[in-house]
């Protein structure tokens, strides 16, 4: 009796002019948000190569005089080679799945010049030209496609499944024969959002196909979050069709709820988030990193001189180096050294609101979803951190590599220079954080389920 | 009469309606809580932006002797102002960038911008009175009235009325003028938080003109609310059931608040594709260095040089001819900034067309660009901070060099100035430009959400005649 009711809910579905407009709908804006996606994702890596390309070209020419002074082939100026000259490429590429979620990388940096003449601050290369209302507007990615986009036809396509038949008596008369309310509802339900369901693996295959190298855990993970999602509104649609009589009461719980899950809650978790945990001023962190550089520009002579009786081994190179070169490295040291306790307090607090976001997600599964997807792609805040840390932490190990050379006004050898490489943060693949959050996903769908079936049961036969 | 008796019943429908007065009350805690937030945050800005302006100050005097293009290396940074009405309607603040470094031989983008260390799911949704008024409350409006018309309908209702002699235009009006009274509730506790808002709790920048910019903007969501509320009154009378009616209302309420102004930024970008960062930057150095990179443009300015002091050769020159140099670098390089500049913008306003043109299938993205615009907190006024940012760059570059070139004689680099030179450098105070300079720019989308009420005024005029015939027929 079920596949009868299948069938013809499937014929149902085929003459709705409406539900082939949203069914047609879901294909284009589906595919729409795959294509858009895959096309910044275009347009960021292809930056990141040029940018790569033109620092490896810069130190060629770097590398070809340190070459040629070792060589005794040149008489090198004092500005030939200086190991404060040399400059390495940081950047924070795409994750595989990076053109589904853009997330975040839109508006963090992505490239950095990791350099002696560089600071925390100023290490991160100028990247602030986009336009900034389009920014605040936001993309239509993939991932804005599940969260947002796909509950809304899933409602759309479903939130009068039994409630016309229930008003016009035709639900009497169905279920006169052998088959529950329940087993009628979810029935037409799979046969609604089974489309759906198909249009989005669709497209998400697609999204696959279109990364640059995929990682099975990084592909299943992705598209059982999907589906998770899709799974949840289905208990959740499944629940108030069972509950609320009339169509519109359902199509008003249905949009409420949604509302109140992937608008409401978010941003009143995100305001309190930010309200509980404030995060230290960045005009703030400025003013210390420019009283560190400009104290340390008064003291240069002094710093030198420290150091210099710290390493009496050091032989004191080329007089002609401008001073400006060891004044520059010190301030940058200092203003790293002053800097410091901010930083630590940026990343504390990041920890903090990290936690209780971690733990407020489960007041609405947008959140949860919302997490998983962009973390498994590599879009979110988080990754910008570690790239700027992991950036630091480099500036850092090329600063210890490079002072005795700079404050003595000597170069480094071929050797060492050999021996640094650029930073390339790649993504870091999936988190355990995903799987929980796809295993709640389908505890509220199993709930949503479980309850609906037992609020239609509860019904008598007479009182629709 | 007729009108006035069913609008007095109409507006007691929906002041017995328990549903309504729960709808009413979140949607008030909400927009209060979104003002206090957005007060805050106003606040918080302008506070830090006092802080570091006087930080910035401090190291600026502090620094010692030392050498005055050196010291326009290490430079001021401009700090933005954020207006008052920023706390209704942040606009594109967060993603604008806070603070501009003003450094000798370079034309920087603002930097420090709020989304980047905001919340972590701010991408989505972001509380805020404009918020709030753009997306809530349309919303509101239609679970107020999708059953105006269609319930009727359904429960044979208007069949009843218009058989009893009421004309369709007295149902019209009476029907409008209870949904009015019912927007009106919503509207004016709202408009009061707001005023409220900016007027006694809002801590940004002063604005000169904030009466006049807060009017404006409280009539044009009087505007955009209204559009919504006999578009909804139209959509109600085409639909014969309140299943139809409420579908198609909401359906309409997805697309234009919420799909429409995130797919236009993308089809936007389509047509006119955001700069490559790095492209941008790596001009800004190239223009930084173009002057000394090129033999020509500096044999001419050697040769200015010279016609102007009437001498023979640099060294004869009574001034220090290095600093004369790096005044010509920046000369020169002013003009290809601006050019460089001026394409960004191009390609920014392009893009911002596009979104512009598509207010015409949602008026929401009208009352978002006309909205940030009258907040002063939209591009353009950040665009009016960036400019004064650098009319003070190059004022104080100059400065720096005019000092080298006339004090440093022989010394050069070595030169070192009088500390006490440091206080001739003004600090950047900001102003918050006057909105009648942008005036000519809004009148679009003002237009636009005229347009758009007008238009569904008379869509839901011709709507209700045609449910009324239909009603009168059967």
């Amino acid at each position: 009796m079920i596949k009868t009711v299948m069938k013809l809910e499937w014929l149902r579905l085929r003459r709705s002019p409406a539900a082939s407009l949203i069914l047609l709908f879901a294909l284009v804006a589906s595919f729409y948000a795959v294509w858009s996606g895959a096309r910044w994702a275009d347009g960021y890596q292809q930056s990141l190569e040029a940018y790569e390309a033109h620092i490896d070209e810069r130190m060629a020419n770097w590398r070809s005089q340190l070459e040629a002074i070792e060589a005794g082939t040149a008489e090198p100026s004092p500005y030939d080679a200086r190991p404060m000259d040399i400059r390495l490429a940081g950047t924070h590429a795409l994750g595989d799945l990076g053109h589904l979620a853009i997330g975040y990388r839109d508006i963090t940096p992505a490239r950095l010049t990791i350099s002696a003449w560089r600071n925390d601050i100023s290490m991160v290369e100028r990247y602030e030209f986009d336009n900034p209302t389009i920014l605040s507007l936001g993309t239509f990615d993939f991932a804005f496609y599940i969260i947002v986009v796909m509950p809304v036809l899933m409602i759309a396509l479903s939130f009068d499944v039994i409630a016309s038949d229930r008003s016009s008596g035709r639900a009497q008369l169905l279920l006169s024969n052998p088959v529950s309310e329940a087993g009628v509802i979810l029935s037409r339900l799979l046969v609604r959002n089974g489309f759906l369901a198909a249009v989005m693996l669709l497209a998400l295959l697609w999204g696959f196909l279109e990364a640059p190298a995929l990682s099975t855990t990084g592909a299943f993970l992705w598209a059982a979050l999907c589906v998770g999602h899709m799974a949840f509104w289905f208990g959740l649609i499944f629940l108030v069709v069972a509950k609320v009589r009339k169509s519109e009461g359902a199509a008003a719980g249905l949009v409420g709820a949604w509302v109140m899950i992937v608008f409401a809650v978010p941003a009143l978790v995100d305001t309190a988030v930010e309200g509980l945990y404030p995060p230290p001023s960045k005009l703030a962190y400025l003013s210390v990193a420019r009283l560190a550089e400009g104290e340390a520009t008064k003291r240069t002579a002094e710093l030198t001189e420290g150091f210099l009786a710290d390493h009496p081994d050091l032989s004191v190179g080329d007089a002609n180096v401008p001073g400006f070169y060891r004044r520059v490295f010190l301030a940058n040291e200092q203003v790293r050294e002053n800097t410091a306790p901010i930083t630590a307090a940026f990343r504390q607090i990041a920890g903090a609101r990290e936690r209780t976001v971690s733990l407020l997600q489960y007041l609405s599964p947008s959140i949860v979803v919302q997490r998983a997807l962009y973390r498994t792609a590599e879009s979110d805040m988080a990754s910008s951190r570690r790239f700027l840390e992991t950036g630091g932490d480099k500036l850092q190990t090329l600063s210890d590599d490079v002072r005795s050379a700079v404050i003595s006004r000597n170069r480094i050898t071929l050797a060492q220079y050999d021996a640094l490489e650029p930073l390339r943060l790649d993504g870091a693949g999936t988190s355990t954080a995903s799987v929980v959050g796809l295993i709640y996903l389908l505890l509220l769908t199993a709930l949503g389920v479980i309850v609906g079936r037992r609020l239609v049961g509860r019904r008598l036969p007479g009182e629709d | 009469m007729i009108a006035t008796t069913i609008a007095r019943k109409e507006v007691l429908l929906v002041r017995r309606d328990r549903r309504f007065r729960f709808i009413f009350l979140a949607l008030l805690l909400v927009m209060l809580g979104a003002v206090l937030l957005g007060a805050a945050r106003t606040d918080t800005f302008e506070r830090e932006r006092a802080n570091a302006l006087a930080a910035d100050r401090s190291v600026w005097l502090d620094q010692g002797a030392r050498n005055p293009h050196s010291a326009a290396h290490f430079s001021r940074y401009a700090f933005k102002p954020i207006p008052v009405l920023a706390t209704l309607d942040p606009g594109s603040t967060d993603y604008a960038g806070l603070a501009v470094w003003m450094e000798a031989h370079s034309r920087n983008p603002a930097t420090f911008r709020y989304a980047e260390g905001g919340g972590a799911l701010s991408r989505f949704a972001t509380l805020s009175p404009a918020w709030v008024m753009q997306t809530l409350t349309p919303l509101v409006i239609i679970l107020l009235l999708f059953a105006s018309y269609a319930g009727e309908r359904e429960d044979g209702t208007l069949r009843q009325l218009l058989s009893s002699g009421a004309s369709v235009g007295a149902v019209f009006w009476g029907k409008l003028r209870g949904a009015l009274t019912a927007l009106g509730w919503i509207y004016l506790p709202l408009a009061v938080l707001a005023v409220v808002a900016v007027t006694i709790i809002g801590g940004g920048a002063a604005q000169t003109d904030l009466l006049l910019r807060l009017v404006l903007m409280l009539l044009s969501y009087g505007v955009y609310l209204f559009a919504f509320a006999v578009t909804a009154m139209g959509i109600s009378a085409l639909c014969s059931t309140r299943r139809v009616a409420a579908i198609a209302l909401f359906t309409f309420w997805f697309f234009a608040t919420v799909l429409m102004p995130r797919l236009s930024a993308d089809v936007a970008t389509s047509f006119a594709p955001q700069p490559d960062g790095f492209e941008v930057s790596n001009s800004i150095d190239r223009i930084g260095s173009a002057f000394w990179n090129d033999e020509t443009v500096r044999a001419n300015a050697r040769q200015e040089a010279l016609d102007e002091y009437g001498v023979a050769s640099a060294d004869e020159l009574p001034i220090n001819y290095a600093a004369y140099e790096l005044q010509a670098s920046e000369v020169y390089g002013d003009r290809l900034f601006d050019e460089e500049y001026a394409d960004l913008d191009a390609g920014h306003a392009a893009q911002e067309a596009v979104v512009d043109a598509l207010a015409l299938v949602s008026p929401t993205i009208a009352i978002k660009r006309l909205s940030a615009g009258l907040a002063g907190t939209d591009r353009l006024h950040h665009l009016a901070f960036l400019a004064e940012a650098e009319t003070h760059r190059r004022q104080i570059i100059k400065q720096m060099n005019d000092d080298m070139m006339h004090n440093a004689g022989d010394a050069g680099y070595s030169y070192q100035s009088d500390p006490a030179f440091w206080q001739e450098i003004a600090d950047f105070s900001g102003t918050t430009p006057l909105l009648r300079a942008h005036l000519a720019t809004y009148l679009w989308p003002f237009l636009l959400l005229l347009l758009w009420a007008l238009g569904a005024y008379l869509f839901a005029r011709r709507a209700v005649a045609r449910a009324s015939n239909l009603e009168s027929a059967k």
